[in-house]
C-alpha cells in the first residue's frame, strides 16, 4: 500500500502516481474553464467558489430567486446518497452548473448540479489496516486553476483534475500512524494551498502544523508551526515542558482570506490534555485556542490572537473566521463552544470586543479589553460542573453573515455537564485529551430545548431573534439575498426562516439528520439549495441528543445530499 | 437480590481468591470476582481486537490511546474512568453508545470480545472461560489484584 511505504517523517509527493487511485468513472466536465485567482476572489453570484463561498467566510449567497415570499414552494429536485464509512460533514463546491462533492473518507465526486447525474468519482483504495469507524469527515474541498484539492484522514493534500478526477499530484505531510489526518479542506490563496492539520493531541516528538503547498506542483513551499517552541517566541508560556509535551493546537476548520491585507486566518484548538493540572502547566500554552494571521505567501505568522490563555476546560475557539467590515474598521469575528463572539482588527489582531451570549459559566470576560478571568477550573478528580459541557455551544456548525440585517446566524445546542477530569500519562504515545467522568445535564435557561438558533446584531449585541428546537440545530447557516436564511436539525428538519423575523417560512423533513454546510447556486440560471443529511462526528450528533432526548430518534446512517428549487413555470 | 446462575456461581467462588481485606469478604459473599481472576479467554481476546479495529480504532486509536474526541482505553485513563466499577457496567456503557455513530449495532457477543480484548490491553491476565452474558456485574474492574495472605 502506497500510503505506508512513503517515508513519513518529510515530505514526499507523487506526481500523477499509477495504483493509488481507481477513478471509476472516466466521463468529463465538459468546457472547463480554468478558475484563476480573480475568479476566487470574486466568484459569480451563482457559483459556491469557497467554503463559505467567499473569502470572508459570510455563509452568504447574493441569490435572490427564492426569496421571503416564494420559498414556501421549495421542491425536491435530487438527492444522492453519499459514502457511509465515516462523518458527514461536507461542503458542496459549485462551479459552473457542476457541483463537487466531498464524501467521508477522502471520497470526491462531480455531479450535474441541475440533475445529480454523476460526471467522475475520485474514490482511494483503502488501507485494510487504516482507522476505521466514525472518522474520514472531509469538512471542504478548494477549487482553483483545473483543480480541485482537498485533504484526506491520512494526512495527504491532494489535487484532482477538475475535468475528470484523475490524480495530478498527491503530497503527505504527516505520518497518519502517530494519528495525524485532515479533517478540514484547504483554501487557495495566490496559488498556495493552504491546510492544517488535526490529531496533535498525543504526545509526540512533533507537533501541529499549518502548511503551504504550490498548487501547480504540490511541492511544500513552508509549513509553520501553531505551537510555540521551547527557546522561541513565547516558548515559555508552556513552562518548562519539552516539545514533546506540547499538545494539541490542532485545526479542523479552515481558515479565511483577506486579499487586501494578504493575510489568512486561523483558529487553533486548545492545548492537550485539556486541564492544566493533567498537561502540568498552568501557562497559556501559545498558540493554542488562538486566531493566527499567516501570510499565504511566507508562512510567517503576522499576529496571533489568543481567546481564552491557558485554556483548561475544553472550549475551543478554533472555528470559523468571518471578516466583516463595520464602522470602516476591517474586523474578524469568531465564536467558540463558550458562545462569546470575539471582535478583532484583521489587520492589527487588536482586540475590538466581546460579546457573551450569557450561556456558559466558565470564564468572566471584560467586553472592553477581552481579559479572561477563570471562573472555574478542573483539579484531577474533582467533581465539577460547567455549562456548557465539553460538547460546547457552538461547534463546527458555522454561522453565517447577512448584510441586509447585518446579523449573525448562529446554530447552537445548549448543555451543562457534571464533569471529573481525569490524568494521563506523561510519556511518548501517552497525553490525549485526558479522560472525563461526564454526564450531560440540560441547560437551565434553554427551557426543555437542546437547540437554538440565534440571530445577533453584531454592532448593538442584541438578540434579533432566537428559534429553539428540541435536539441540536446541526447544520452551518446559510444566509440569502432573498432575506431568507436556511438551517438544519439532529431531528431530520431543514428550516427556512425570515431572516428579519425569525419566522418560519417553509420547513421539511429528510431520511436522517440535517448535518452539514447548506450551499445555494445557479445552474442553468435557476436557483437551487443544497443542504447534507448524515451522521457521525462530534457528540452533539451524538452523545448529547442520545443521553439527553434517548426519545427522538434518527436513522444512525444516511450520508446524503438533497437539492430543492422553486417549481418551474408552466 | 441479584440471581446467580448456578453453574458461574460455582465457577465465580472456585476463582475467588482468598482475601485479607475484611471489606472485601462481603463481595465475595456475593460471588464477586475482579478482572484479576481471569475472566476471559486469550482467543476471545483475538477476535475482539479484529473487531475493535474494524469498530473502535478509528476514534479510540489502534493502541487504544485514544484521539482527540475519544478518550484512551488503557492506562491511568481506563482506570480512573471505570476502576472499581463492574465489567457489567462498562459493556452496557459501550453496548448503548459506542461506536457513538452506530450505537448498539453490533452483536452482543462482539462487543463481548471487544470488552475482552480491552481487558487483555490493560494487561488483566486472561483465563480458561470467557466473558458470557451473565455475571458480568459479579466482576469488579479493580486497578491492583487483591493482597494476597
Ligand atoms: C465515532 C467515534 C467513536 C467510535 C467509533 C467509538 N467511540 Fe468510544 N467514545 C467516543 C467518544 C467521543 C467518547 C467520549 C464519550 C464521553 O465522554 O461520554 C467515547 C467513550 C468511550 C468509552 C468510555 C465511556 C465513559 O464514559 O467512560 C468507552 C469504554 C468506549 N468509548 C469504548 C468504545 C468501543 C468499545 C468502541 C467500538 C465498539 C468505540 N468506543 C467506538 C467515540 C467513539
Amino acid at each position: 500500500m502506497i500510503v505506508r511505504s512513503l517515508v513519513c517523517a518529510s515530505l514526499a509527493v507523487l506526481v500523477g502516481s499509477p495504483g493509488l487511485v481507481a477513478p471509476s468513472l472516466r466521463a468529463q466536465v465538459t468546457d472547463f474553464r480554468p478558475v484563476t485567482e480573480e475568479t476566487l476572489r470574486n466568484p459569480a453570484p451563482g457559483d459556491w467558489l469557497n467554503f463559505r463561498r467567499t473569502d470572508d467566510a459570510w455563509g452568504y449567497s447574493p441569490l435572490d430567486e427564492i426569496d421571503r415570499d416564494n420559498v414556501g414552494q421549495l421542491q425536491l429536485v435530487w438527492s444522492w446518497a453519499m459514502d457511509e464509512s465515516g462523518a458527514q460533514e461536507a461542503t458542496p463546491l459549485v462551479y459552473d452548473g457542476i457541483m463537487y462533492l466531498p464524501n467521508p473518507q477522502d471520497v470526491i465526486q462531480a455531479l450535474d448540479a441541475a440533475t445529480g447525474d454523476l460526471i467522475w468519482e475520485y474514490r482511494p483504495e483503502r488501507d485494510p489496516d487504516a482507522r476505521r469507524g466514525g472518522i474520514g469527515a472531509q469538512k471542504n474541498i478548494a477549487i482553483y486553476d483545473d483543480k480541485i484539492f482537498g485533504t484526506t484522514h491520512q494526512a495527504h493534500i491532494i489535487a484532482l483534475d477538475a475535468r475528470t478526477g484523475e490524480v495530478v499530484w498527491d503530497t503527505q505531510t504527516a505520518d497518519p500512524s502517530l494519528g495525524y489526518q485532515y479533517s478540514a479542506g484547504p483554501i487557495v490563496a495566490r496559488g498556495t494551498v493552504i491546510a492544517g492539520i488535526t490529531g496533535c493531541e498525543r504526545y509526540k516528538e512533533d507537533i501541529c502544523f499549518l502548511t503551504g503547498l504550490d498548487a501547480r506542483t504540490g511541492e511544500e513551499k513552508w509549513r509553520t508551526s501553531s505551537i510555540a517552541l521551547p527557546g522561541g517566541p513565547g516558548g515559555d508560556t508552556w513552562g518548562d515542558l519539552p516539545l514533546e509535551f506540547r499538545a494539541g493546537s490542532d485545526m479542523w476548520m479552515t481558515g479565511s482570506y483577506d486579499p487586501d491585507a494578504n493575510l489568512v486566518y486561523w483558529g487553533t484548538a486548545q492545548a492537550k490534555p485539556w486541564a492544566r493540572s493533567v498537561r502540568g502547566t498552568d501557562g497559556d500554552a501559545l498558540y493554542t485556542n488562538s486566531t493566527l494571521a499567516v501570510n499565504p505567501d511566507t508562512g510567517e505568522l503576522v499576529w496571533y490572537y489568543q481567546h481564552l490563555p491557558g485554556e483548561t476546560n475544553d472550549m475551543d475557539d478554533g472555528f470559523e473566521n468571518i471578516l466583516i467590515d463595520v464602522g470602516g474598521r476591517p474586523s474578524l469575528f469568531k465564536m467558540g463552544k463558550l458562545a462569546i463572539l470575539w471582535q478583532l482588527d484583521r489587520e492589527t489582531g487588536a482586540f475590538i470586543h466581546a460579546t457573551d451570549l450569557g450561556y456558559q459559566n466558565i470564564v468572566d470576560v471584560d467586553p472592553e479589553t477581552g481579559e479572561v478571568t477563570y471562573l472555574r477550573t478542573p483539579e484531577i478528580g474533582v467533581e465539577m460542573t460547567m455549562c456548557p459541557s465539553t460538547s460546547g455551544f457552538k461547534s463546527w456548525r458555522a454561522m453565517s453573515f447577512s448584510p441586509e440585517t447585518n446579523a449573525l446566524y448562529i446554530p447552537m445546542t445548549l448543555n451543562c455537564e457534571i464533569a471529573t477530569f481525569g490524568p494521563t500519562e506523561r510519556v511518548i504515545g501517552g497525553g490525549g485529551t485526558g479522560p472525563v467522568r461526564r454526564a450531560d445535564y440540560r441547560h437551565p435557561d434553554a427551557e426543555g430545548a437542546l437547540g437554538e438558533f440565534h440571530a445577533l446584531d453584531i454592532t448593538t449585541g442584541e438578540t434579533l431573534w432566537r428559534h429553539r428546537t428540541p435536539t441540536p440545530i446541526n447544520t452551518a447557516a446559510l444566509t440569502t439575498a432573498g432575506g431568507v436564511v436556511f438551517v438544519g436539525d439532529f431531528d431530520r428538519y431543514v428550516y427556512a426562516f425570515d431572516e428579519a423575523t425569525g419566522d418560519i417560512l417553509w420547513q421539511t423533513r429528510l431520511a436522517t439528520s440535517a448535518q452539514g454546510f447548506p450551499v445555494t447556486y445557479l445552474a442553468n440560471g435557476k436557483q437551487y439549495m443544497a443542504v447534507p443529511a448524515g451522521t457521525g462526528g462530534g457528540s452533539w450528533a451524538g452523545l448529547i441528543p442520545r443521553e439527553l432526548i434517548p426519545e427522538i430518534r434518527r436513522p444512525d446512517h444516511g450520508n446524503s445530499i438533497y437539492v430543492f428549487a422553486l417549481p418551474d413555470p408552466r | 437480590m441479584r440471581l446467580i446462575p448456578g453453574p458461574l456461581l460455582v465457577i465465580a467462588i472456585s476463582l475467588v481468591h482468598p482475601m485479607t481485606a475484611s471489606g472485601l469478604q462481603a463481595t465475595q459473599a456475593d460471588g464477586q470476582r475482579t478482572v484479576w481472576d481471569g475472566v476471559y479467554t486469550e482467543e476471545q481476546a483475538e477476535r475482539g481486537g479484529v473487531q475493535y479495529t474494524e469498530s473502535c480504532a478509528g476514534c479510540h486509536a489502534p493502541d487504544l490511546r485514544g484521539s482527540t474526541t475519544s478518550p484512551s482505553l488503557v492506562g491511568m485513563s481506563f482506570t480512573f474512568l471505570w476502576g472499581e466499577r463492574t465489567l457489567g457496567e462498562l459493556f452496557g456503557k459501550i453496548q448503548q453508545l459506542m461506536p457513538t455513530d452506530r450505537p448498539n449495532s453490533l452483536p452482543a457477543q462482539t462487543y463481548r470480545n471487544i470488552l475482552a480484548f480491552i481487558l487483555r490491553a490493560n494487561s488483566y491476565p486472561p483465563g480458561d472461560q470467557g466473558l458470557e452474558a451473565d455475571g458480568l456485574d459479579q466482576i469488579i474492574i479493580s486497578a491492583k489484584p487483591e493482597p494476597r495472605p
